[in-house]
């Protein structure tokens, strides 16, 4: 996929991209073009140097190599054919020895000068040291012609071996040693000129090695820069491409024209367009939006961004209408995209659907709306603190609690609203009130606007913010002015009725007292009124008894009637006295277990005889497996004939009395039922009063039952009443099983 | 002649009380209890009421005498009891009875009683 040619498709659909494409070409190529022509010239004036040198050598050096042997071969020839003219052969003259050294002469002065030879071009010498050699080699040849036209003229006396003779080979000798002598110089510095030739373009030849591989290496790194960067472009690309259709939002890039280049899939789902459908399209087919309450078509984001060159937020309540027809409810925004130059590129929108976000917003606003009715008509006040204590919001009810307007307490500390004594309580509590985050029942008095006090308790929380930190408080507050009234009154109350409790407690126990005594008094008196009543009765009998038999002594019947009826009356009088010394007594009588079985016999014994007097049987059904009672059965015996007489007594002829024995839960049962006239409710309940009786008639003391009731609890039992008028009675006793510790056996 | 109603539980009173009176030269009837005193009393009409204090059943001697009273507005009542207690005597002044005898008595006593009832009646 990596590809060196430029990323042409995707730069097509999205102009951003294209900055950072563009920078890095910016530098280098130059860089590497002047290297690569440095290179090429570097190379193209290695050649030429060494064409140059190469020719120049030809040019210089060959002539004179050439020259230098002329010079040599003319001279030599000069000699020979002057040794010739001289040896006095005829067919050569001497002109043709002058001919010969002169052409050896100009040889030389043409290295020295320069010249043309129909061979060749000779260019003067420059090297100093071989000139002077080439001028000693001409001064030679001068030397030389000198010394042969003086043999020459002297030819017929100058024989071999002659002093000019001599001479004239002795020059010859160094003249060829000389231009022998220049010919190697010659040769010499031609070697050291190709030495130096070679040298060099050795060296340049390096050189342009040297360079050719820098330049490659330049050009490798380039390469290799420009691979990377294509690649990070391609990343870059993909990355880009992978964001947009990650972001949440829809995104849809324009070109300046107004012609969808790109969108994500946010956008497609929303518009209903796919992007390979929607590129190339104008932005208003695709991207249709209409006012959500005019329902006019909104105008054309790009255009808008076009004009004003700037990002613009679209209008609220703006409604997307999709491909399919779906109308969304969108906030969007428009932006330009700029080149790296500044110019506009393309425009890019950003919008997201907002119906809910819409629906939840309506949903808040009307639950605030509500929260606010709520807030305002509660009936208890609440009020909102900053973090000084100043008020932030206070409801109609605390407004109302406390006659002010709203502007009048927003704003101001809380504790200017407090009772004096109050604030520097509210200034050390408050902070703990924030800390804590909660207090309950904190109770403040407060001052209304017209000075009247109230004390209030408040409840309260605090508000965080998002980073968890105070807010602001929220309280609650509650009138218990009259509460604490109420309760002010009620401790005064309670502690005025604790000191009247105390107050009657020492009188109750002063009465205490008191009533005790009279208590006693009272039973003293209410027996001595039973005795008075009982014993003046009889008396007075007797006493009129008495006076009818002084009447009437004249007859002894009637006196003797009278005594019989005082006698009786005392013999009254005596029984009453005696029934209230047992009733009265005091000590309780000693016991120990006793068989209720026997005293029932003994008791029985004693009222035979006067249940048959009156006409009414006994019956006896006593249970044969009693257990033991503690007892004193003398009393026990008492208590039975007691209420036998009683039953009989209650009975008529005919009638009978029944006494039966039998096991109790706790001990044992004895029932005296009669078949007499009963008892009415009254009667009942006074039956066991002392002096209480229905028998005056018949001599009833009143005292009969109290006696039996006295017996019956001493022995730790219990006595009851069971009867209805014209029913009979029943008499139930249960006496207990256990044994006292007072027993004896 | 004057009549005298005797009311009293007790059978030797009411024997000997109504011999007394019968000797003094009164009409006299004896009543046992309460209800039996009014009985004899819508037809008697006494003009002097001897009563017990404490009789059977529920109506007590100045019970009888007020219902007697009603009969004859001009009634004198003799109050008879064995326990002269003071909230008995505070109670016959309030009902301002003729006269109030404590137990055991003098028969002349009652006689001289009597006599001024009558005394007062006849006047």
């Amino acid at each position: 996929m990596v590809s060196t040619e430029e990323p042409s498709g995707s730069e097509a659909r999205f102009a951003v991209p294209g900055a950072k494409a563009k920078s890095w070409k910016k530098g280098r190529p130059r860089r590497i073009y002047l290297s690569v022509g440095f290179v090429t010239l570097l190379i193209a004036a290695t050649m030429w140097y060494s064409l140059r040198t190469g020719a120049h050598m030809t040019e210089v050096y060959a002539p004179l190599v050439g020259a230098a042997m002329e010079i040599k071969l003319e001279a030599a020839l000069g000699h020979l054919w002057f040794e010739e003219v001289i040896s006095g052969d005829r067919h050569e003259d001497i002109a043709t020895v002058w001919e010969h050294l002169e052409r050896s002469a100009w040889y030389a002065t043409a290295m020295l000068e320069g010249g043309q030879s129909p061979e060749s071009t000779f260019i003067p010498l420059e090297n100093p040291g071989l000139r002077r050699e080439i001028e000693e080699v001409l001064r030679k040849i001068t030397d030389f012609r000198a010394v042969a036209e003086e043999r020459f003229a002297a030819k017929e006396r100058a024989a071999i071996g002659t002093e000019v003779d001599q001479r004239f080979d002795a020059l010859f000798e160094g003249f060829l040693a000389q231009a022998d002598h220049v010919e190697t110089s010659l040769q010499l510095l031609m070697a050291s000129e190709l030495r130096r030739f070679r040298t060099v373009q050795v060296i340049l030849i390096a050189v342009c090695i040297g360079m050719a591989a820098l330049v490659a290496i330049v050009l490798g790194r380039y390469d290799r820069k420009r691979t990377q960067a294509l690649l990070d472009l391609h990343a870059s690309e993909e990355n880009l491409a992978i964001t947009l259709n990650s972001i949440g939002d829809a995104v849809i890039a324009t070109d300046t024209d107004g012609q969808v280049t790109r969108m994500n899939p946010v956008a497609e789902a929303l518009t209903g367009w796919t992007a390979t459908e929607a590129v190339g399209r104008p932005l208003t087919d695709v991207f249709q939006i209409v006012n959500a309450q005019t329902r006019a078509k909104v105008g054309n984001p790009v255009e808008q961004v076009r004009s004003e060159g700037v990002v613009v937020g679209l209008a609220n309540h703006t409604l997307l209408i999709a491909r399919d027809g779906t109308e969304r409810q969108i906030a969007d925004s428009g932006a330009p995209i700029r080149g790296h130059d500044g110019t506009l590129a393309g425009v890019v929108l950003v919008f997201r659907d907002v119906t809910e976000a819409y629906a939840k917003d309506r949903q808040l606003r009307e639950s605030e709306e509500r929260f606010q009715m709520l807030f305002e008509q509660a009936p208890l006040g609440y009020h909102s603190l900053d973090s000084e204590g100043r008020f932030i919001n206070v409801n109609q009810a605390w407004l109302d609690q406390f006659g002010y307007a709203r502007d009048e307490v927003l704003g101001r500390w809380f504790g200017d609203f407090l009772a004096s004594e109050y604030v520097e309580r509210f200034r050390e509590r408050f902070p703990r009130f924030k800390a804590a985050g909660r207090i309950r029942g904190a109770e403040f008095a407060m001052v209304h606007k017209d000075g009247s006090r109230y004390i209030m308790s408040i409840d309260g929380d605090i508000g965080r913010d998002e980073q968890g930190k105070f807010k602001q408080t929220h309280c609650i507050l509650r009138d218990i002015t009259e509460q604490k009234r109420a309760e002010e009154a009620l401790a005064k109350h309670r502690d005025h009725l604790e000191e009247l409790v105390e107050e009657r407690s020492r009188q109750l126990e002063a009465s205490r007292a008191q009533l005790q005594r009279a208590a006693r008094l009272a039973s003293v008196g209410t027996l001595a009124a039973g005795i008075a009543h009982e014993i003046n009765n009889p008396l007075g009998l007797i006493l009129m008894s008495a006076q009818r038999a002084l009447e009437k002594n004249d007859d002894p019947k009637a006196v003797e009637t009278s005594l019989r009826r005082i006698k009786d009356d005392v013999k009254r009088c005596a029984r009453i006295v005696k029934s209230v010394l047992q009733f009265s007594r005091e000590q309780s009588s000693d016991k120990w277990p006793v068989d209720v079985n026997q005293c029932v016999r003994r008791s029985e014994e004693f009222t035979r005889a006067y249940a048959d007097r009156n006409g009414v049987q006994l019956l006896f059904e006593c249970a044969s497996d009693l257990p033991a009672v503690a007892a004193n059965p003398t009393e026990l015996e008492q208590a039975f004939v007691n209420l036998i007489h009683n039953a009989v007594e209650a009975c008529g002829d005919g009638q009978t009395v029944t006494l039966r024995t039998e096991r109790a839960p706790v001990g044992v049962r004895i029932t005296i039922a009669d078949q007499g006239r009963g008892m009415t409710a009254e009667e009942r309940e006074h039956a066991f009063d002392p002096f209480y009786t229905t028998r005056q008639l018949k001599g009833g003391t009143g005292l009969g039952l109290s006696i039996v009731h006295g017996i019956i609890n001493e022995q730790g039992g219990t006595i009851d009443i069971d009867s209805q008028p014209g029913r009979g009675t029943r008499v139930i006793i249960e006496l207990p099983v256990e044994v006292s510790e007072n027993s004896k056996e | 002649m004057v009549k005298v109603l005797v009311v009293d539980d007790e059978p030797m009173y009411r024997k000997n009380l109504q011999g007394v009176i019968f000797d003094e030269g009164h009409d006299v009837e004896v009543a046992v209890n309460g209800d039996n005193a009014i009985e004899i009393a819508e037809r008697f009409c006494p003009d002097v009421l001897i009563v017990d204090w404490m009789l059977q059943n529920d109506l007590c001697g100045l019970d009888v005498a007020e219902t007697l009273r009603g009969l004859n507005p001009r009634l004198a009542t003799i109050i008879i009891t064995g326990y002269p207690s003071q909230e008995l005597r505070i109670q016959a002044d309030a009902f301002k009875v003729f006269a109030f005898l404590e137990k055991p008595f003098e028969l002349d006593e009652l006689r001289e009683i009597v006599r001024r009832a009558t005394k007062s009646e006849t006047r």
